[in-house]
């Protein structure tokens, strides 16, 4: 309540955010915004796509002088914003395109990739060297659920903290932390069935044996 | 023993799913309940998690690799900008005028602009120059992504962008945890090699150059097959001079040079070399049969994440700057890599100055003397006003010790001018020269910046000036605005080169707005030069690079491209000049 008592307050009485500031902003965050909605979506176009409407809220916002988008607060918030925003529009996109797939893994069926991802399936390299496989990360991010998969991008690819993941999400901390935890299991999990002759260094470890 | 092993599985299974969540660089994050506690004692003393940990570890490399803030922007922020109501004129750009070959004119009376950097430990106090700038100068950067997907604009920016948005993923990804034994016979899958002939549809710029003898050398170029740009499709080619002819060798596949100015290649012999391509995650080594990736396996516990720098300076010595993760390396760690010629060790960087994008570090230089190792390079530094300026870096070496000592260019706060430094050069300990741009920014009337530069050559002359980087004052005319010093080369005190560019737009240029800068210190003065060859109607000649053979004759490389106007081109070519006692010819470039 105080909260929103807050936002009302700072509606009513923001001062104007700088053209230069918003320009900072597009410019500081575009690109991690877009890896980001690449990694949720799979798909290069869409997230280009979904980048720009995000910046578009903001310029609304901007112009509307809600927060965070007013002088009177602070980059990590705007940036916080614009995660959250891309996340619910990358989560409807995929509602909508009905595509929160548990993609096939059947990449071959993609020809243009399919040297990248499994020209050296035959090697009996380790798990480490085997990930550098970029399609077959892709494959096996999408397989992800999108929450988790979003869990794993904000916290692993864009280096926010715990607490800022859970408010970007809209979640607690300790959702976040299962969410992430629950991300990178199944990860791994997914690009070692996907990828069946990498031995992962735990396997290596004879520690059980 | 098995009742062990049984407690410690069970110890594992509970542990599993919280150390799944551990992040060793968030100490607020749920580590510090008093379970976490008991889950990270167990991992002090269990192999199998460690093991488990490093495969997260790999995991997460690859996904801030691949999905991180260093992909590339997908538009220009001006485009993007307009694209979203918040300007309604698109950043100045000017059309490109068509170009001559080489322009440039030599008057070495402006100083403006300049600054000095001391060999101190101290920061330098200069404030002689205009205030704040933005971006690194427009020749050694790709376009972020040139077209919006309602705005299709020109040239192929985003196709290229796209291209690079994916290589830079892949190549960071390839070899991120490559091992000497089974690297190679891995990148033969994944990085196609070819060797009969460059296809015709392949650009062919020259990125690198380098001559080992007067009749053996070796260049690098772009190899990407147009028109469809994919990640398949990239690629980079060597060239083989033999004494004769300059000779398409080899393609490999799967990686892209997407800033000229940093890549590099280095003969020793006509069996031993060295290459470079910016961004990737490991040289490439020359045989005497072919280029092959040479990855850069660490004795520490850290692992290499991205290269942002390399250079071999001799067969025995070389030097890296590179993203390093795992071990006691923080989140997005950038150390220097030193080569003894058997091992790779890390060599920690004393810079972590707060003002710094250290996304945006370059280490584009490495020059070694005796007892001291100089390299250079440049990094964004944001600001308030949003114009990210270069600033310049530079570090020391003393092997004596082996410990690298930092110099900032100036301070953080306004007037102080910015800098990028993309190459350095010591012809002794006690004397070299450092080339570079600065940059200034003005402020249009619609609120945004317009950025221009000029030429920046520094000198260290111990005798002369003591310990410090002294500017030399160098003023090249010409209709650009944006004017950088990129390579320099030297034998002696008294044959050194410098190649440059001259851009008509202050940034995302294009090639037809580029023209090339070559420059000649004879020991006493410098001249600007100005190559006299025809390169046919309306063909453009840029010079990228240069290299001098040990007998002094001058090798400059580039890209010839046929230009009817602005958007209108035609296949790009690759050619080698050569200048040998005062003359000038054209090599026989056959890439079929």
């Amino acid at each position: 309540m105080r909260e929103r008592a807050k936002r009302e307050e700072s509606a009513t009485v923001a001062s104007p955010l700088p053209l230069t500031l918003f320009t900072t902003t597009v410019d500081t965050h575009q690109a991690a915004l877009y890896g980001f909605l690449r990694g949720m979506l799979g798909d290069d176009e869409a997230a280009r796509d979904l980048t720009q409407d995000t910046f578009s809220d903001a310029w609304r916002a901007t112009q509307a002088r809600e927060a965070p988008w007013s002088a009177d607060h602070d980059a990590d918030e705007r940036r916080r914003w614009l995660f959250s925003i891309a996340y619910r529009r990358a989560i409807s996109h995929l509602r909508r395109r009905s595509i929160i797939r548990w993609a096939s893994l059947d990449a071959s069926a993609d020809p243009a990739t399919r040297d990248v991802v499994y020209s050296s399936v035959e090697s009996q390299t380790p798990f480490e060297t085997r990930i550098v496989e970029a399609e077959a990360l892709r494959a096996a991010l999408r397989r992800l659920h999108p929450d988790d998969a979003a869990c794993l991008l904000l916290r692993v690819a864009q280096g926010f903290s715990g607490a800022e993941t859970a408010t970007v999400l809209g979640i607690s901390e300790e959702a976040a932390a299962q969410r992430l935890s629950r991300a990178r299991r199944r990860l791994r999990a997914i690009y070692l069935q996907q990828n069946p002759s990498d031995e992962p260094a735990s396997k290596r470890s004879d520690d059980h044996e | 023993m098995s009742e062990q092993r049984n407690t410690r599985r069970i110890l594992c299974e509970r542990f599993a799913s919280l150390l799944a969540a551990l992040d060793p660089s968030d100490t607020n994050f749920a580590t510090n309940t008093p379970e976490m506690a008991e889950a990270r004692a167990h991992l002090v003393g269990c192999p199998y998690c460690q093991a488990n940990q490093r495969d997260y570890a790999a995991l997460d490399g690859a996904v801030r690799a691949a999905f991180g803030p260093a992909t590339v922007a997908p538009f220009r922020t001006a485009d993007l900008l307009m694209a979203v109501g918040a300007t309604s004129e698109p950043q100045s750009r000017r059309a490109g005028d068509p170009i001559r070959s080489v322009r440039y004119l030599k008057d070495f009376d402006d100083t403006e602009g300049h600054t000095t950097m001391h060999d101190t430990d101290e920061r330098a106090n200069n404030d002689t120059a205009p205030a704040t700038t933005r971006t690194p100068p427009l020749s050694v950067r790709l376009p972020r992504g040139a077209s919006l997907r309602r705005q299709a604009l020109t040239l192929g920016f985003s196709a290229t962008a796209a291209a690079v948005i994916l290589i830079v993923v892949a190549v960071s990804l390839f070899g991120a945890h490559w091992r000497p034994n089974v690297a190679h016979s891995r990148l033969a899958h994944t990085m196609a090699t070819q060797t009969t002939s460059l296809p015709a549809t392949a650009g062919a710029g020259i990125a690198a150059i380098s001559m080992d003898s007067p009749i053996d050398g070796w260049a690098l170029g772009d190899a990407t097959l147009d028109p469809t740009v994919t990640p398949t499709n990239v690629g980079v080619a060597f060239y083989h001079y033999d004494g004769h002819v300059w000779r398409f060798a080899q393609r490999i596949g799967g990686l892209v040079i997407y800033q000229n100015s940093a890549a590099r290649i280095h003969m020793f012999s006509p069996t031993d070399g060295w290459a470079y391509i910016p961004s990737s995650t490991a040289p490439l080594h020359y045989d005497g049969n072919a280029w092959k990736p040479a990855p850069i396996t660490l004795t520490s516990a850290e692992q290499l994440s991205q290269l942002v720098g390399f250079d071999m300076v001799s067969p025995t010595e070389g030097w890296a700057a590179a993203y390093l993760m795992g071990g006691s390396a923080g989140p997005g760690a950038i150390e220097f890599l030193h080569y003894d010629g058997k091992k790779w060790t890390v060599e920690e960087i004393p810079f972590a100055p707060s003002d710094i994008d250290l996304r945006s570090t370059v280490i584009s230089g490495f020059s070694s003397a005796p007892g001291v190792v100089w390299a250079v390079g440049w990094a964004t530094r944001p600001n308030q006003s949003g114009d990210n300026p270069p600033v310049g870096l530079l570090f020391k070496r003393y092997n004596d010790s082996g410990i690298w000592n930092y110099y900032q260019q100036g301070n953080s706060g306004t007037g102080i001018p910015s800098t990028a430094l993309h190459d350095v050069v010591m012809t002794s300990p006690s004397s070299g020269w450092m080339v570079g741009e600065t940059v200034h920014t003005a402020q249009q009337s619609n609120g945004m910046t317009t950025d221009t530069a000029s030429p920046l050559l520094l000198r260290y002359d111990f005798a002369a000036t003591g310990p410090r980087w002294q500017p030399v004052p160098v003023h090249v005319d010409g209709p650009g605005i944006f004017k950088t010093l990129l390579r320099i080369e030297a034998i002696g005190e008294r044959n050194i080169w410098i190649a440059g560019s001259s851009g008509s737009t202050t940034r995302y240029s294009s090639m037809s707005e580029i023209s090339s800068l070559l420059l000649h210190y004879d020991g006493a003065t410098w001249t600007s030069v100005t190559p006299i060859l025809d390169t046919g109607p309306n063909m453009t000649a840029t010079i990228t690079t240069l290299a001098l053979a040990p007998n002094g004759d001058l090798w400059v490389a580039g890209q010839i491209v046929s230009v009817t106007n602005t958007y209108t081109r035609g296949p790009i070519q690759p050619f080698f000049w050569r200048y040998h006692d005062g003359v000038w010819s054209a090599a026989t470039v056959e890439t079929a």
